[in-house]
C-alpha cells in the first residue's frame, strides 16, 4: 500500500470512528434567487398647465393651415417636409393593439399588390392621407413611404421630442399640458368615455350602473378611472389593461367596462355579444402629435385635415371603421380651430 | 490460587493506572471494582455489567444502524420527489413558453402544439404520481396545483381561439394564463422548499444515528479489556478465551461497523453535494430559462405594454445565470452557461430591434428564428445534463445505504454473542469457587 493510500485509509478510519455523530457538509443549499436591479423608471411626467396658461390658449386650437397644399413630390418650402420627402418615408408612431384605430392587419403580406398596410384603423388611414399628400401615388404604392413604429402610450411624447418619429397617430388626447411639450394638429376625432355591457343587459349607461352599485371594470391609473371616481356608487374593479376588462366581462366577473368609446368599440368587435351604450360622460379630443418646433409641418397637416373634411374623406373613414359600432351614421367632423398664434 | 493473593492483586490494581477513568462510566465501574469485595462478587459484578452492556450494545447499535438506514432511504425518497416536482415545474414553464410562442406565431406550428400538449400531460401525470408519495401537507399543495391546471389550459384555449380571429383580447387571456402558471410555480417552489428540508433533515438524522453504535460499544470494550486484564492478573493465567473472544468480536464490530456506517454516510453526502446538487441546479436553470423564453415572447405579444415582461425576463435570466454559474463552479461543466449566454445575446439583439429601432417584425423574426435556435441548443443540452445528473444522483443515493440492513442484524447478533461469551468466560472462573 502506498503512503498516500495509507493516509487516505487512516483518514477514513478516523472519520468513521471519531466523527460518527458529527453533522458535516453534503446538504442541499437553498434554491437560487437572482437579484435583479429594477430598470430605470422611464415614465415621464409633465407639469400641468396653470389656470392662466390654460386660459391663454384654447388647447383645441392649432396653427392655421397652409393656404394651399404644395404639389406632392415637392420640392417643399418647408424644411421638415423636404427632409421627409428626401428620406422617402414618413415615420409614424402608432398603437399596435387598438382595434379600429391602430392594430396589426392580419391580412397584410409584405409586397402585396392590393396595397394593404401592415396596420389598419382610423388613425392609420388619417396619417396615410398625410403621406399621400407628401409622396403622391395611391393606396397601392403609399405603403413603401410609411414606416410604422408601434410605441406604448408613455413613449408618444419622448419619441416625437427625440425625432424618432415625425408624427404620432395614436388616439392621443389634446390638452394644455401636452401642448407645453409638443404641438398638435387640429382635432380630428372627438371621443368620450362610455360603457360596454353584454347585449340584453338592463344597464343603459353609467347612471344605471351607479344606481345599481354594479361592478365596472376600468384600467388602473387611467384618466377613465379618474372620471369613474365621480360615480362613487359604482363598484370599480381595476386591472392593468383594458383587454383584461373584456376577459372579466366575458367571465361574468363584472357587469360593464368603461373607457374611451373608441377603445370600447374595438372590444365590441372582439365580442359580438357586447355593445357600447349610454352617452359620453367625458370628452377626449384626438389630435396628431408633432414635434413642437415643426410648426410648418403642423400647418401642412392641418391643411390635409381641412381637405379631408371638406371632400368627404373624413366621413368615409368614419363610416368605414366606426359605423354602426359607435353611431348609426357618421356625425359631423369636430370643429377645427386654427387660432393659435404662430411663434 | 489462594484468597490472599487475589486481595494483594486487587490492592495493586487499585493503586495502578487501570483506575484512571477514560470515560466517566467506565472510570466509575473500575473504581467500584477496585474498592473491594470478594473475588466471586467482583466476578459476578463484571459478568453482569459486561452482559448488560453487551445487550444494550446489541439493541442500541442495531437501532442506530437501522435509523441510519431508514433516514438515508427517506433522504433518497425526498430527493427523488424533489427531482420529480422540479420536472413538473419545468414541464409547466415549458408548456407556457410553447403556448406563448405559438400565440406569437399566429399560425400555429403543429409540432409546437403537440409538444405543448405533451408537456401538459407530463405535468398532470407527474402531479398525480408525486402527490401519492409526498407528505400530506405537500400533497395538499400539489392538489392545488392540479386544480389550477384546468384553469390554465382553459385560458390558453381561449387565447388561441381569439388569436385565430385576430382579436387582441387573446393576449389578455394568455397573460391571465401566464399569471395562473406563475402562481402554480410559486406553489411548486413551496413544495420544493419542504422537500429540500426533508432531504437535509433526513441526512442529519442519519448522521446523528451513527453515534448509537459507539456510545455503548467503546465503554463496553473498556470493560471487557479491563475485566480481562484483571482476571489475567488475579488468576495468573494468560487469557480468558471467551471474554477475550468477546472483546475481539466487539472490536471488529466497532471498527468495521463504524467504517461501514461512515462509508454509507459519506457516500450519501457525496451524492448530495455531487450529482444531486448538480441535478438541482440544472433543474432550476431550466425552469428559469423556460420562464425567460416565455417572457421573451410576451415582450413581443404585449406590444407597447411589455415593460413588466422585460423585468420578468431579467429576473428569470438572473436565476438561470446564478444556477449555471454555480454548476460551472462545482463541476467545471460550463457549456450550459455559454449556451444560455448565446441565447441571452440573441434576446438582447431582439429587444434592441423592437425597443430601439421600432422594428417589431424584425424582432419577431429574430425571436422565432435565431433566438429560438439558440434557446433550443440550450434546452437540448440541459435536458441531457438533467437526465445524466438525475440518474447519477438517484443511483448514488439509493446505493448509499446498501449493506446497512445486514450490518444491523450482525450488530444485534454480535452484541448478544458478546453477552453470551461474557457469561461463559466469567462463569468459568466463578465455577472454580464452588
Amino acid at each position: 500500500m502506498t503512503r498516500p493510500s495509507r493516509r487516505r485509509l487512516g483518514a477514513t478510519l478516523s472519520a468513521a470512528l471519531l466523527c460518527a455523530g458529527c453533522v458535516s457538509g453534503g446538504r442541499l443549499p437553498d434554491a437560487v434567487a437572482g437579484s435583479v436591479v429594477p430598470p430605470d423608471d422611464n415614465s415621464v411626467s409633465y407639469p400641468a398647465c396653470t389656470a392662466d396658461e390654460a386660459a391663454a390658449n384654447n388647447p383645441l386650437s392649432s396653427f392655421a393651415p397652409l393656404d394651399s397644399l404644395p404639389s406632392p413630390e415637392g420640392p417643399f418650402d418647408d424644411e421638415t417636409l423636404q427632409e421627409i420627402f428626401e428620406r422617402g418615408t414618413l415615420r409614424v408612431g402608432i398603437s399596435a393593439d387598438t382595434l379600429l384605430f391602430g392594430a396589426r392587419n392580419l391580412e397584410y403580406v409584405a409586397g402585396n399588390a392590393e396595397g394593404r398596410l401592415a396596420y389598419e384603423g382610423f388613425d392609420i388611414d388619417v396619417v396615410t392621407q398625410v403621406a399621400l399628400a407628401i409622396f403622391g401615388g395611391d393606396q397601392t404604392t403609399i405603403g413603401s413611404h410609411i414606416e410604422f413604429v408601434a410605441i406604448p402610450y408613455r413613449d408618444r411624447i419622448p419619441k416625437l421630442q427625440s425625432g424618432e418619429v415625425d408624427v404620432v397617430a395614436h388616439t392621443m388626447t389634446i390638452n394644455c399640458t401636452r401642448w407645453k411639450q409638443i404641438a398638435f394638429s387640429a382635432e380630428y376625432f372627438r371621443a368620450g368615455q362610455r360603457v360596454l355591457v353584454l347585449k340584453g343587459s338592463s344597464y343603459d349607461g353609467i347612471d344605471a350602473l351607479a344606481a345599481a352599485g354594479a361592478s365596472v371594470c376600468v384600467p388602473d391609473g387611467s384618466t377613465n378611472q379618474e372620471a369613474l371616481a365621480l360615480y362613487p356608487e359604482v363598484d370599480a374593479v381595476t386591472v392593468v389593461d383594458i383587454s383584461d376588462c373584456l376577459v372579466l366581462l366575458q367571465q361574468g366577473s363584472v357587469a360593464a367596462i368603461t373607457g374611451d368609446d373608441t377603445v370600447l368599440a374595438g372590444l365590441a368587435v372582439q365580442d359580438p355579444a357586447t355593445v357600447v351604450v349610454g352617452e359620453q360622460f367625458t370628452e377626449e379630443p384626438y389630435g396628431l402629435g408633432i414635434a413642437a418646433d415643426r410648426v410648418d409641418f403642423v400647418r401642412f397637416v392641418n391643411a390635409v385635415l381641412v381637405e379631408m373634411v371638406d371632400d368627404g374623406r373624413w366621413e368615409s373613414l368614419y363610416e368605414k371603421w366606426l359605423v354602426p359600432l359607435l353611431a348609426a351614421e357618421a356625425p359631423a367632423a369636430p370643429d377645427q380651430l386654427h387660432d393659435r398664434p404662430l411663434p | 490460587m489462594g484468597e490472599g493473593g487475589a486481595v494483594a492483586a486487587t490492592q495493586r490494581s487499585g493503586t495502578g493506572p487501570v483506575a484512571q477513568p477514560i470515560t466517566t462510566a467506565a472510570g466509575h465501574f473500575l473504581r467500584s471494582l477496585a474498592r473491594g469485595g470478594s473475588t466471586p462478587s467482583r466476578l459476578r459484578l463484571l459478568m453482569v455489567v459486561t452482559a448488560v452492556l453487551a445487550v444494550l450494545f446489541a439493541v442500541l447499535g442495531a437501532f442506530g444502524v437501522g435509523r441510519r438506514d431508514a433516514s438515508l432511504s427517506a433522504a433518497t425518497d425526498a430527493a427523488q420527489q424533489l427531482i420529480d416536482v422540479q420536472n413538473v415545474q419545468v414541464s409547466l414553464v415549458r408548456a407556457d413558453a410553447l403556448a406563448s410562442e405559438n400565440y406569437l406565431r399566429g399560425t400555429e406550428d403543429p409540432a409546437k402544439r403537440t409538444q405543448y400538449v405533451q408537456e401538459l400531460q407530463l405535468v398532470s401525470t407527474g402531479l398525480v404520481a408525486v402527490g401519492n408519495r409526498v407528505l400530506a401537507a405537500d400533497a395538499a399543495l400539489l392538489a392545488d396545483v392540479s386544480a389550477s391546471l384546468g384553469e390554465y389550459s382553459g385560458l390558453v384555449e381561449q387565447a388561441r381561439a381569439n388569436n385565430r380571429q385576430g382579436y387582441p383580447v387573446g393576449a389578455a387571456y394568455l397573460r391571465n394564463a401566464n399569471a395562473v402558471a406563475a402562481d402554480m410555480v410559486v406553489t411548486l417552489r413551496e413544495v420544493q422548499v419542504s422537500l429540500r428540508k426533508q432531504v437535509n433533515d433526513n441526512l442529519d438524522r442519519a448522521d446523528k444515528a451513527g453515534v448509537w453504535l459507539h456510545v455503548v460499544g467503546w465503554p463496553l470494550l473498556l470493560v471487557v479489556v479491563a475485566g480481562s486484564a484483571w482476571m489475567t492478573a488475579r488468576f495468573r493465567r494468560v487469557v480468558n478465551v471467551p471474554v477475550a473472544a468477546g472483546g475481539l468480536l466487539l472490536l471488529v464490530l466497532l471498527v468495521f461497523g463504524g467504517i461501514s456506517q461512515g462509508s454509507s454516510m459519506s457516500d450519501a453526502e457525496a451524492a448530495t453535494s455531487g450529482p444531486l446538487q448538480s441535478a438541482d441546479l440544472v433543474a432550476q436553470a431550466r425552469s428559469a430559462a423556460f420562464d425567460a423564453h416565455s417572457q421573451e415572447f410576451f415582450t413581443l405579444i404585449n406590444r407597447g405594454n411589455a415593460q413588466s415582461n422585460e423585468v420578468n425576463w431579467d429576473t428569470a435570466r438572473a436565476d438561470a445565470d446564478t444556477a449555471l454559474q454555480r454548476l460551472c463552479g462545482r463541476t467545471n461543466e460550463c457549456e450550459l452557461g455559454e449556451l444560455f449566454s448565446t441565447y441571452a445575446q440573441r434576446y438582447e439583439e431582439m429587444r434592441a430591434l423592437d425597443n430601439d429601432e421600432g422594428d417589431w417584425d424584425a424582432a419577431v423574426a429574430l425571436s422565432l428564428g435565431d433566438a429560438n435556435t439558440a434557446f433550443d441548443a440550450f434546452a437540448v443540452s440541459s435536458q441531457s445534463a438533467a437526465d445524466d445528473y438525475t440518474d447519477r444522483a438517484v443511483s448514488a443515493l439509493g446505493s448509499s445505504s446498501d449493506g446497512l440492513s445486514t450490518l444491523r442484524v450482525v450488530v444485534f447478533i454480535g452484541g448478544l454473542g458478546i453477552a453470551v461469551l461474557a457469561l461463559l468466560g466469567y462463569g468459568q472462573r466463578l465455577r472454580e469457587y464452588r
